[in-house]
This record gives C-alpha cells, sequence and structure tokens, in this order.
C-alpha cells in the first residue's frame, strides 16, 4: 500500500491549473480501472491523483451535423446506449459492447482508455478506423491531434504534463458508418485482447473507394496499417486472390511482441484471420 | 437396494443460510476487536536467498510490534496434520530462521494501530541479504545432482531425513508382476504426460484474527477447513495448553483444498498478538495470496500393456511433481496419485514410482482432486489411445477394464483400502452415450471445414473420505454434539467445515431426517469453536457428507433413541412402540404411539416437560469414524469445436453424468459439478501460473489482471449442459450417499482433450491446450 495525495476538483479550468501546478507528479483518474489495478501492482506511485469525474460538461456524446462528439469522461456503458455510436461508428459500438464486463464498462471511460496508451486500448482501436481527432487543453492552449498521431510508444503518448482530452470527435459519413471490430481474448469476457482488429471500408461501383485498418496488440501501440490500406485502395473487392495478398501484407505490417498471453509469432498470424473475418464480414 | 422415502433428503429448500444472500455473513475479514492492531507481512522479492540479519528498530520507533524469524519458536512444523505424525515430514518455522525458498515467503511482520501505519512501518524493517541463488524453476534441473540443494536435512515425524538432490520424499507400490503382465500383452503404449500450477483463486484470501487472553490463552478466528488441527497445531508451536486455544469456526469463502493445511499467515498473527499483548488481524491481498499456494504439478510416463480383445495385463506409471519451497504434503500425495492410479483399471500388474522434488516455486497443497485430474489425463487420454490401436470403442475398453463394485479401491493411497459397494459406471457410460449422441460420433479424418467439432469421452472419481477398515495413514473421523431445544428445535455443534458446497445443510438435512424436525427448525451454521466442539479432521476428500455427516447421522440417530426413551415414560409405552414422524400441518415433530395417531406428542411438548420437569436436555455428543471410502464416479462427455485458423476452443455442449449414491441437497450437487467442470475447463485450456526462469517470480506477479480462469460466458449455454444422476445406493453413507465434490472435476481435462483429437485428430500430453499450442500443433500436422 502506498498513500497518496488526492484532489478533486469542480471546474475544467482547475484542473488545468492543477496540471501546470503539479506537472508530472498529477495523475487524472475518473473510473479507476487503470489506475487501480496500478497502484497495487507499484507501477504508479507517489503521485497526485487529480479526479476529474464530478466535472460534467466533460461528459456525454452529441451529436452535431456532420460530427460526433464524446466527452472523454463518457463511460464505455454509456457508448452502448447511444444511438449516435451505433448509427455513426458502428465499430466503436460493437468495441463496446464487447469491452470488459459490466462493472467495469460503468466505470471506465473513453478518455481514461485512450490516455492510458496501452497497445492493446480496445477503444484506441475503433477510434483509429473512424479516424478521430482529439481536443486537447492545457491553460495556455488548446489543440486538435488526430488520434494516429497520439501514441508514440507503450503506454506513451504525446500528452505533454500539462494537458488533458477534453473532447473525441468523428465525423459522420459513409465509410465511418460501415465498420466491424473483432477482439480475440484469452476468455470471453474480462479478457486483455491477445489481437484485435477494426477496419472500416467503403465501397462503390464494386471498388474500394475508403479503407481503414486498426489493429490492437500487434505493436508497441495500437496501430493503422495504412501499407494494407493503400495496397487496398482502388481495388476490386471480389478481385482473385486479394484477400490472401492482403493478409500476407498485414502480417508483415504488424510488428508483435512475446507477452504472458501470446507469443509474437502466433499474433502476427492471427493478425491475417482477423483481417480476413472483419473483411468478409463487411463485403 | 431399494430407495427409501425421505422427508427432507434429496429435496431443494428456500436458502437456508440467508446471511450469505443478504451479506451479513461473518468471515474472517469481517471479525473486528476492539482496540485491534492491524498487521502486514514483508515479503521475500527473492527465490532463494540467505537471511543474514533483520533490523527492525526503526519500525519499532515508529510505535509498531514487529516479528521475524529470531522472535518465533523453534520449533520445526509441518502445517497439514491430517497424516499420522511418523508419516509428515517438517521442514518450517512460523517465519524462516535462515534463508527463503520462494519469491513471496514471508520474512517478517509488523502490527500497528492502523493499516496505513502498518505498511508504512514495514518499509523500515531493513533485511540484511547474504548469499542469493539463481533459483531452481524446472524439475529436471533441480533433480540434477550439482544443482544447489534447497534443503539439507528434513525430519520425517522424529526421524532426521537427509536430502539428496532435491528429492523432498518417495513413493513405490508394486502389485503383481509387469514383466510377466507386458509379456501377456498384445498391444503396448506408452506416452509422456504432464499437468501445470494453476492457482486456487478461491474467493477469500487467507485471514487471520487474533486475541491474547487474560489467562494466557488465545481466540482465533481464521480461514480454515478444519479448526481442530489449526487448534492442535498453534498449541504444539506456541506451547499452549490445547484447553487455552480456542479457534472460532467461521464461514468460509471457498478454498479448493488451499486451506486444508493451517495457513502460513495463521501464526504469524498469533506471534504478532502474543509480542504485542493486543488483540490483531491480519488479512492477506489477492497477490499474497498467489505467492502462498498453488496445485500440484505433474509429470507422468505411463505404460500400458492390453490383450488383444482389450483385457489389461499390465501398467508402469512413473510420477515426478515438483513441490515449491515446502513440503506440504508430498507424501500423501504420492500415494494419493498412486491409488487414483491403481483404482481406475485392473491393470492385473502394476507399478507405480512416484518422486517428489523440492524447487523454488511457491508452496504446491491440495487442490480440487489431489492429483486426481493429474493422473486421470494420463490414465484415460492413454485408454483412448490404446483403444484407437485396439480398435475398440472407447466406452467398451472402460466396461471392460473399470474397477467397480466388488473390487478393491484405493481411497487414500495403498494404505486406506476399502471394497467397493455402490457403482453407477457401467449406466453411466451407457445412458450418458445415449444422452451425448455417442453414436453419431465421426472419425477426425472425417471432419471438414475451419471449424471442426469433436466429441470425447473420460471417467473418474474421487473418494469419499479416507476410511478404511484399518486406519492408515490418515486421520479420519467427524462429530458433533446434538440437543432439542426446549421449543422442539435442535441445535447441531459440530466443526465440520462447509466451503460453501452445502455441506452444512446437508447436516441439518440429516438431523431433520432422523428426528423429523422441520429442516427449518435445524441449526447447524454459526456460532460453534474448537472448545464447544470435538473433533472434526477437516473437510477435504470430499468427506464433508460421507463421513462429516455420516458422524451427524450416528449422533442424531443417539439423540433419537433418548427422545423415544424419555417419551415413552410419557406415553406408559415401550420405546419400540412408539412412532416419530414430521407433522407438516403442526410444522413439529410428533411422537406418538403406533397406530394410534390422535394420540399424538408435539417434540416441543416433549422438550418442555423434560425442560419444567427438570429432567434433563435431551441430547448427545459423540466422533465417528467411517470404515470404507466408497468412490463417488463421474463420467463426462463433453463436445468441442475447434477453430483451425486461429487455434480457439468452445465448448458448445456437454453431459455429465455423476454417482454420488443418495443425493442429498440436488440443486447443490448439481451446481459443484458445474462449477467443477469451469474450473476443469480453466484447468484444461487456459489456466497456468508460469514463472520467471532468472528471478522466481511470477509472470502475472500476482495480478489476477493477467491470471484468467473462465468466466461464465465461456460455459456452455444452462440448457446445453446436462447433469444427470446414477441410480445408486451406498450402504455404509448416510441415508445412501456419498460424495461428489472433487470428483466432478477428475476427468474434464481427459475428456476435453479426448474431444480435441476427436476434431482435428492431434494429441495433446500437456495441459493447459492453449490456442497458441493448438494452431502450432495444426501447422506441424499440415507441414508434415
Amino acid at each position: 500500500m502506498v498513500p497518496f495525495k488526492y484532489i478533486s476538483p469542480k471546474t475544467k479550468n482547475e484542473v488545468l491549473e492543477i496540471l501546470k501546478e503539479e506537472k508530472v507528479k498529477a495523475c487524472i483518474v475518473a473510473g479507476c480501472t487503470n489506475v487501480l489495478p496500478n497502484i497495487r501492482d507499484k507501477k504508479i506511485v507517489s503521485k497526485v491523483l487529480v479526479d476529474i469525474s464530478d466535472i460534467e460538461e466533460l461528459r456525454g456524446i452529441s451529436k452535431e451535423k456532420d460530427k460526433v462528439c464524446i466527452g472523454p469522461l463518457t463511460t464505455i456503458a454509456e457508448l452502448t446506449n447511444s444511438e449516435a455510436i451505433s448509427k455513426e461508428g458502428e465499430v466503436l459500438y460493437q468495441a463496446a459492447e464487447q469491452f470488459a464486463d459490466p462493472i467495469v464498462r460503468n466505470n471506465a471511460t473513453v478518455g481514461g482508455n485512450l490516455v492510458t496508451a496501452s497497445p492493446a486500448a480496445d477503444m484506441a482501436v475503433p477510434l483509429l478506423t473512424l479516424d478521430a481527432i482529439l481536443k486537447i487543453e492545457s491553460i495556455e492552449r488548446k489543440r486538435g491531434v488526430r488520434l494516429k498521431d497520439f501514441f508514440i510508444g507503450p503506454e506513451k503518448t504525446i500528452l505533454r504534463e500539462d494537458e488533458m482530452i477534453t473532447g473525441i470527435e468523428f465525423e459522420s459519413s459513409n465509410i465511418n458508418k460501415n465498420g466491424c471490430f473483432i477482439k480475440l481474448g484469452l476468455r470471453k469476457a474480462m479478457a486483455i485482447a491477445v489481437a484485435s482488429i477494426a477496419v472500416n471500408l467503403e465501397v462503390r461501383e464494386n471498388k474500394i473507394a475508403q479503407v481503414r485498418i486498426a489493429m490492437g496488440s500487434v505493436a508497441p501501440t495500437p496501430i493503422r496499417l495504412t501499407v494494407v490500406e493503400g495496397f487496398l485502395k482502388n481495388k476490386e473487392v471480389n478481385s482473385n486472390g486479394l484477400i490472401e495478398e492482403a493478409i500476407n501484407k498485414v502480417r508483415e505490417e504488424v510488428d508483435p511482441i512475446s507477452d504472458i498471453r501470446a507469443s509474437a509469432e502466433y499474433r502476427r498470424y492471427v493478425s491475417g484471420i482477423l483481417f480476413k473475418r472483419a473483411f468478409n464480414k463487411l463485403t | 437396494m431399494e430407495k427409501q422415502q425421505f422427508d427432507f433428503i434429496g429435496k431443494s429448500f428456500d436458502i437456508k443460510n440467508i446471511g450469505k444472500a443478504t451479506g451479513k455473513e461473518i468471515y474472517t475479514c469481517d471479525v473486528n476487536i476492539p482496540g485491534q492492531l492491524y498487521a502486514v507481512v514483508l515479503r521475500s522479492p527473492f527465490p532463494h536467498a540467505e537471511i543474514k540479519k533483520i533490523d527492525y528498530s526503526q519500525a519499532e520507533k515508529m510505535g509498531a510490534i514487529c516479528i521475524s524469524g529470531d522472535d518465533v519458536p523453534d520449533i520445526l512444523y509441518n502445517e497439514r496434520i491430517v497424516s499420522i505424525p511418523e508419516k509428515t515430514y517438517r521442514d518450517r518455522t512460523v517465519l524462516p530462521k535462515d534463508k527463503v525458498r520462494h519469491v513471496g515467503e514471508a520474512v517478517a511482520a509488523c502490527a500497528a494501530e492502523t493499516e496505513e501505519e502498518a505498511f508504512m512501518a514495514l518499509k523500515k524493517i531493513k533485511v540484511e541479504w547474504g548469499k542469493k541463488w539463481r533459483p531452481l524453476i524446472n524439475l529436471d534441473k533441480a533433480m540434477d545432482p550439482d544443482a544447489l540443494q534447497i534443503y539439507d536435512h528434513v525430519y520425517l515425524g522424529e526421524e532426521r531425513v537427509d536430502i539428496n538432490n532435491n528429492i523432498a520424499c518417495e513413493r513405490n507400490v508394486d502389485v503383481g508382476d509387469i514383466e510377466e503382465g507386458f509379456k501377456e500383452a498384445d498391444e503396448i503404449v506408452e506416452r509422456t504426460f504432464s499437468t501445470q500450477r494453476v492457482y486456487h483463486m478461491q474467493m477469500e484470501t487467507k485471514s487471520a484474527v487474533c486475541v491474547p487472553e487474560a489467562d494466557g490463552g488465545i481466540t482465533v478466528w481464521t480461514t480454515s477447513q478444519g479448526i481442530h488441527n489449526v487448534r492442535i497445531l498453534l498449541g504444539n508451536i506456541f506451547n499452549i495448553p490445547l484447553s487455552k486455544v480456542n479457534v472460532k469456526r467461521t464461514t468460509l469463502g471457498g478454498s479448493f483444498g488451499s486451506s486444508i493445511q493451517m495457513n502460513s499467515i495463521t501464526p504469524i498473527c498469533v506471534a504478532l498478538a502474543l509480542k504485542a499483548k493486543r488483540s490483531v488481524k491480519l488479512v492477506t491481498t489477492r497477490e499474497e495470496d498467489i505467492y502462498d499456494h498453488s496445485k500440484y504439478p505433474l509429470k507422468t510416463i505411463l505404460k500400458i500393456g492390453a490383450k488383444k480383445d482389450g483385457t489389461l495385463t499390465a501398467a508402469h506409471c512413473r510420477v515426478w511433481v515438483e513441490i515449491g519451497g515446502h513440503n506440504i504434503q508430498a507424501y500423501p500425495y504420492l500415494g494419493c496419485v498412486a491409488g487414483w492410479f491403481a483404482s481406475l483399471y485392473k491393470w492385473k500388474n502394476l507399478k507405480y514410482e512416484g518422486t517428489a522434488v523440492y524447487t523454488n516455486k511457491v508452496p504446491s497443497c491440495a487442490m480440487q482432486g489431489y492429483g486426481n485430474p493429474q493422473i486421470n489425463f494420463a490414465v484415460e487420454s492413454l485408454i483412448d489411445i490404446l483403444a484407437e490401436k485396439l480398435d475398440m470403442d472407447p466406452i467398451e475398453i472402460r466396461l471392460k477394464n473399470y474397477v467397480g463394485k466388488g473390487d478393491e479401491f484405493w481411497g487414500q493411497g495403498p494404505t486406506v483400502r476399502s471394497i467397493i459397494r455402490s457403482c453407477g459406471v457401467e449406466e453411466m457410460l451407457i445412458e450418458g452415450s445415449k444422452l451425448a449422441g455417442w453414436d453419431k460420433r465421426t472419425l477426425p479424418s472425417k471432419k471438414k471445414g475451419d471449424i471442426r467439432r469433436g466429441i470425447g469421452v473420460a471417467r473418474g472419481f474421487h473418494t469419499s473420505g479416507t476410511g478404511g477398515p484399518n486406519p492408515g495413514e490418515v486421520i479420519d473421523y467427524s462429530g458433533a454434539t446434538i440437543k432439542i431445544n426446549e421449543d422442539g428445535s435442535v441445535d447441531v455443534l459440530t466443526a465440520l467445515m462447509d466451503h460453501g458446497g452445502g455441506t452444512w445443510d446437508a447436516g441439518a438435512k440429516v438431523v431433520a431426517e432422523v428426528l423429523k424436525v422441520p429442516y427449518s427448525k435445524v441449526s447447524i451454521y454459526s456460532g460453534v469453536d474448537t472448545r464447544t466442539t470435538v473433533f472434526d479432521v477437516n473437510t477435504h476428500a470430499t468427506r464433508g457428507v460421507y463421513c462429516g455427516c455420516g458422524a451427524i447421522k450416528y449422533v442424531a440417530e443417539k439423540v433419537k433413541e433418548i427422545l423415544l426413551n424419555y417419551a415413552a415414560t410419557l406415553f406408559k409405552d415401550l420405546p419400540e412402540n412408539l412412532e416419530l414422524t414430521c407433522n407438516e400441518e403442526l410444522g413439529q415433530a410428533v411422537i406418538c404411539p403406533r397406530g394410534i395417531p390422535q394420540n399424538y406428542m408435539t417434540l416441543g411438548e416433549i422438550a418442555e416437560h423434560a425442560h419444567i420437569t427438570s429432567w434433563g436436555t435431551i441430547a448427545h455428543t459423540a466422533t465417528l469414524r467411517q470404515k470404507n471410502c466408497p468412490p463417488c464416479f463421474i463420467t463426462h462427455f463433453v463436445e468441442v469445436e475447434v477453430n483451425t485458423k486461429t487455434g480457439e476452443i468452445k465448448v458448445p455442449r456437454a453431459v455429465i453424468m455423476g454417482d454420488s449414491g443418495t443425493i442429498i441437497n440436488p440443486d447443490l450437487w448439481e451446481g459443484q459439478i458445474i462449477g467443477a467442470f469451469s474450473r476443469g475447463l480453466g484447468f484444461s485450456l487456459l489456466e497456468e501460473t508460469k514463472y520467471d526462469l532468472n528471478n522466481g517470480k511470477l509472470e502475472c506477479n500476482g495480478m489476477i489482471t493477467d491470471y484468467k480462469i473462465p468466466t461464465t460466458i465461456d460455459m456452455p449455454k444452462v440448457g446445453s449442459i446436462t447433469v444427470r444422476s446414477a441410480h445408486t445406493y451406498e450402504p455404509t453413507g448416510p441415508f445412501g450417499a456419498k460424495g461428489m465434490g472433487e470428483a466432478a472435476l477428475s476427468s474434464v481435462g481427459s475428456a476435453v482433450a479426448i474431444a480435441i483429437y476427436n476434431a482435428i485428430g492431434i494429441r495433446f500430453y500437456e495441459l493447459p491446450i492453449t490456442p497458441e499450442k493448438v494452431l502450432k500443433a495444426l501447422k506441424e500436422k499440415e507441414g508434415r
């Protein structure tokens, strides 16, 4: 057991002030589904816990005319109850439904899942194929960052010590409406992915007009498979050998490691299988 | 024997133990004593290291009470005293005095006014480590003649035993002549099997609360499957007369065998309380618990021979078990593995060689089957291979060779044997095969597609208790005090423990059945301790119903005798002319002269009469040793679906046949079988406590986020698990009952592995069968 300093600010500005003050010592918490296990595992020590769960302005899902906005405090359970998510970003909806178990879904937040920056993050993978943009703020400035540029390593992001995510947005578009998420775990619930995949696809006149592919647990961060995407673009959906060739390219593009859940070799192999499953579901 | 008609046995009632349903049940961690201190334990980060000095002066300056190896008695003990003393190996003290032998071993402890203060003080304890050695993790490396010795010597009873090649103990058994047996065989098969270490994952982590009493005695609440053995051990270790050691029977939050022995933290808590002269509470975390106990793994080389017609002629079984840093019960374990092996089939000639080896891992202890699922995996897999070679149906070969009625069963190793008097094996194999659609089974070569289905059958058993006609190496008796209260309700005082499987419900039903008292008026659930009860060895070895409730029935019958004798004076009749029945309308037991039902008195009226006339309490106390150990049988028909692209395995359907004789708690019985199936799937497909070979730590680092067991949604859907009971009656059991608990797990792994073979034509000899192993094997097969 380790003692902690705990602050519970009531407004976004208060949080940003605290971040500026405490800098690297601050650790924002909300659902605590990652933070508490990390404290027990002594991965987080001597931090100031900044509990933002009372800040209502950071919570909720709203549909604007050409985009969907998600507050970082939105819980995974709230995603599974949202018509906007199921209609405009089904891939995220599917991932939310497979996330952990009901108790964790009621507590874990979308922002928390992204900031933790686990290579396995179940929210990051579908948000990557929705090409989400993060709104990031510090007391001094605001900026927008594409999610694909957000992760830089295992548990590492571009977020500066005085910054926090204040919003997550994705476009309302044809491609975002047609998505599929598949997760391979060692059991059916409460499992960290051995590998996960999200694919979003737009087919026009039997050709792949647009495709986005993201995977979890197969690289140091959740990744977009841009090489495979480039290969598939403008190809005929049903052309001979397309999937087989794409599977090989998926296996080349992923960069997995071996850990307690699976070997790198296994992950590389099943990445191809997961891609095939997801692609077939969408075509 | 015809089945009897029962009023209470075999019926399901509303939840009796309402405390569990409402959250008001008191477990050890709920016990709070005014003014108690909170204790925490300092654990070794090293797998094998010398302790030179422990300095806790800084911690004591903060107001904490601390202990290290220097503060605990020099008594070398074994925490499990179920076996007789001369067969019990002793290798440990309350805290280690010279070196640690696994990561997570307790080295010191401290108690303070709050848990937080205790943790702060713990950080101030300085351990000066001496030599540190690389851990011995693997069996073969530990047995290498050049390997470092984890122990120089230990004690077996009072006798000093030198340890060589880290071999903790050995056990060999010979029956007949295997050389002759193998000569007679037309077909001989031999394979090597291995099963892994898994963690018990019982809901309740180990806890203890100790109150030092004014008279120099102690009162202790602790997580335990048997309070009397804890009492005896604490008395011996701390040199306190047993009349001054009182251990409270507290509800157990599951255990799966992990609290047969006195838990390692219990004497630590007592030592702190005695030093502090204050009450101390010690609750361990999940991380500490994973580093405290583990299932015994097993490596087996098995060779069996049979004639062309499937008649077995000989078996040679060699097993090795690595037991971790302490020998808790490896010697009886090796004996039991021999017994499970010898009692599955009529081998005619058998040879068994067992070796237990120390390693620098978490100490292994009993877990759901005590070696039975491990050896069953080897035997049932090899029988399936043999059947295929002989072109026999797997069910036919089993029917031809199983050990059944009239045969000898080794219920607790070679020294505890009894004759089987009830056996549902044939019925279960035949009826089960109909329910499972066995005749529709196709060969692996006929399967097509990415997802392939297979079905497998395996059978197993467990003993019910550890009694034999002659007492063997294992202590086994139970007892109770039963008294009829002044209103006709009944109190049962017994040390018998309930793991959550319904042992107490069964005890209450047995008493209700004998005394014809409504089930709701029998109280067995709380308020006893070692001072108010007679001895009960432990709820282990699937003995709760057969031995524990057997003793309760014996005492209840004595009480019935006293009751009828007393009633006879009221009715001015002979006791044998009186009839005891349950009158549902009155909600009372009633007594009447036979044939004159209108002339009745209720039990309440009789008890009240005994009270106001100062006749006395209608009560009796006794213990009973069961003189048999009947096997409870199980048969698993399991269907699997193997995804040949990812190696994933699903279990869509199962038919499970159980033989417990008369079933006392039908709903809980089915629950145990399905629960054990879930744990069995974890054992077969998922679970393993893996170690880092360099630093001796668990790869999951003690966190259950990285130690998965199956969830409810990994099970077949409710309607897809069929559980059926054989129609048997055990003549030596209470109302014809025997056990179920551990039997229910014994053949799950075997059936799953055989079903996987049926699906994809690949045999697996090592558990768990993970998707990764399946995929690798499939690739190798294709590559051939």
